[in-house]
């Protein structure tokens, strides 16, 4: 299983947002898009994700074109965890997570018993169990976030595609959903994630791609490839890449320079 | 939880509207007794004569029995198109005429008054006109590429309403003072005091047909309220289904109100009091709110056949039952929604 971008313009209508993007994403592994804000990263998604056309070149699900597939059938094989939004509606989240199920559905049809039981699995894989009854509306913004995941995995997909998953989420929150991505990837899928922070590549990433200035770069592995230099150009403040020993195994980190430099001229 | 909240809603209100049509056969400026209503129906239903004089029978099948039949049948439509609406749109403050329906009917409607055609052909162009005016509105949305799709089709519902609103307010000015315009204003206020028979199995067909769509897509018509990228992205195809829900909730809804006149409130009040019973899921929420509206519809026309001394207009009724119904719902409902 396998999503490949060749060649891919993206945008709207008149405006076009990064070209000449080429991208893949394999069962197994996690691929994180690091790019600042208003990078054209959620163009990109919804691109790879045929929500809106290619501009040019385009976007390949097992080798053949996304654009020309009924939508039930890119369900079936590329999930997608949006950031968490309030909602409209006081669904449930076990609702929500049903919703997942649509894919496997036939048109008039409405979820079986089997259905249900897998959207359960799902709300207890990322640990919400207790909240299954409980008004998506009215939990926690990483609560939402879990919920989003679930729906995911109820959607029972080779591939996944996250819009930056931990972006609204407290510290412990972040941890424990790259904890479950990890866990995901280990099991198999394939895994797109856009992020804000670079130490989060630096946790779980296989590859890492920067979308910047309408240009996708694939630079590989993080721990090789991501550098203070690069993470100046795209972010445009200092930064110093340090190594800690984590457990016996070396883990990069990133830490902004500028604010010490702030603070120690305060002192 | 919500499943057992779901069947008891389902059961209470039908229950109600049993009631409330035995109350409404008997009442009335010519009251029936329960046993001759219980005579005439069973008669009917089993091929026999029953034993009560002609006028009974007449008023039972010919007067009241259209009436309510019409009755039901439109508030059913009114609220399940609401219902649905209000999924689609993502927003429980939308009507079945956001797009623009009732405007066109009424257009049709009074531009038929105005030309003093047939009471059939009057009801044909409101019927005709009410799916022009969304047809248009859904045309006109579709061409604007790049914008929000919902945003831009709900504008554009508006617009076409406004424009078609100014029409019929030109033909009012246009028309006989002493004549047509008491009867456009009738039209306008809605009404089911001349339903007949042949109004009823009329507007039969569409309300069947659109109720079956809305029945069939229930499932995909609640993920629709995800938002257009996750529903798609969960497998649904998102145009398609808004083009077959907004087709099917305008026909019936046309249908209804080519014989009924303009009933706002209905389609609004109804589905968001059937949501903070049992919740947004569609599946749940378009028996209830059918069914619900169905029983109101039916208990605001017999208030207006019977309170006053002349029939009052439904229109009129509706909004002075609504207004205060809705606002203890907004009330109440900070609690639930948000």
């Amino acid at each position: 299983m396998k999503l490949e971008a060749r060649d891919l313009a993206y945008g709207y209508r008149g405006h076009v947002v990064g070209q000449g993007a080429n991208l893949t994403l394999s069962a197994g592994e996690i691929v994180c898009i690091l790019g600042p804000n208003g990078g054209g990263k959620t163009t990109l998604f919804r691109t790879l994700l045929g929500l809106i056309a290619p501009l040019g070149g385009e976007v390949l699900l097992e080798g053949s074109s996304l654009h020309r597939r009924p939508r039930s059938a890119i369900a079936r094989m590329l999930g997608y965890v949006p950031q968490a939004h309030t909602g409209y509606f006081p669904f449930t989240v076990q609702d929500v997570v049903l919703m997942g199920r649509t894919a496997h559905l036939s048109p008039f049809a409405t979820p079986l018993r089997s259905d249900r039981e897998q959207a359960m699995a799902a709300i207890e894989r990322v640990g919400l169990a207790t909240l299954a009854d409980s008004e998506y509306t009215r939990i926690s913004g990483g609560e939402r976030q879990l919920a989003l995941i679930a729906r995911a995995l109820a959607q029972a997909t080779p591939l996944l595609v996250m819009d930056e998953p931990t972006a609204s989420l407290d510290f412990g929150n972040q941890v424990r959903v790259l904890e479950t991505v990890v866990g995901l990837a280990k099991e198999g899928k394939g895994i797109l994630l856009s992020t804000h922070d670079p130490d989060q590549v630096f946790l779980c990433a296989d590859r890492v791609a920067l979308v910047h200035r309408g240009r996708v770069t694939d630079i590989g592995p993080p721990q090789s490839g991501l550098d203070a230099g690069l993470l100046r150009d795209l972010y445009g403040v200092e930064v110093q890449v340090s190594e800690l020993d984590i457990g016996g195994k070396t883990r990069r980190v990133c830490v902004p320079v500028a604010a010490q430099s702030a603070i120690s001229d305060r002192e | 939880m919500s499943a057992a909240k779901t069947s008891a809603a389902l059961a209470l209100s039908a229950v109600g509207l049993v009631a409330l049509t035995v109350v409404a056969f008997a009442i009335g400026r010519f009251p029936v007794a329960p046993g001759d209503f219980a005579a005439v129906a069973w008669a009917w239903l089993s091929g026999g004569t029953p034993d009560v004089p002609a006028t009974v029978q007449t008023v039972i099948l010919n007067v009241r029995g259209p009436r309510i039949l019409a009755a039901i049948v439109i508030g059913a439509v009114l609220a399940a198109a609401g219902a649905a609406y209000q999924s689609l749109f993502r927003n429980p403050l939308v009507s079945p005429d956001i797009l623009g329906v009732s405007a066109g009917a009424a257009l049709g409607a009074v531009l038929g008054i105005f030309f003093a055609l047939d009471v059939v052909f009057i009801q044909a162009l409101a019927f005709a006109c009410g799916l022009a005016a969304v047809a248009t509105a859904y045309f006109i949305a579709a061409r604007m590429r790049g914008h929000d799709p919902i945003l831009i089709l709900v504008l554009a519902g508006v617009v076409i309403g406004a424009l078609l609103g100014a029409g019929v307010a030109l033909i009012k000015y246009l028309a006989d003072p002493y004549n047509q315009l008491p009867a456009i204003t009738y039209w306008l206020l809605g009404s089911l005091s001349a339903a007949t028979r042949a109004d009823f199995l009329s507007v039969l067909p569409a309300a069947a047909g659109g109720m079956a769509v809305l029945w069939l897509l229930r499932w995909r018509i609640s993920v629709l309220a995800l938002g257009d990228d996750e529903a798609a992205s969960v497998g649904v195809e998102t145009g398609r289904i808004r083009a077959a829900v907004i087709a099917a909730a305008t026909l019936m809804t046309a249908a209804a109100v080519s014989i009924s006149g303009v009933i706002g409130w209905v389609g609004l009040l109804i589905p968001h009091l059937a949501r903070l019973i049992v919740g947004p899921d569609f599946t749940r929420l378009l028996p209830v709110a059918t069914l619900f509206g169905a029983a109101f519809m039916l208990a605001v026309d017999t208030v207006a056949r019977t309170a006053g001394r002349i029939e009052l207009p439904l229109g009129v009724l509706t909004a002075v039952i609504g207004t205060p119904l809705f606002l203890w719902l907004l009330a109440t409902a900070r609690r639930s929604w948000q």
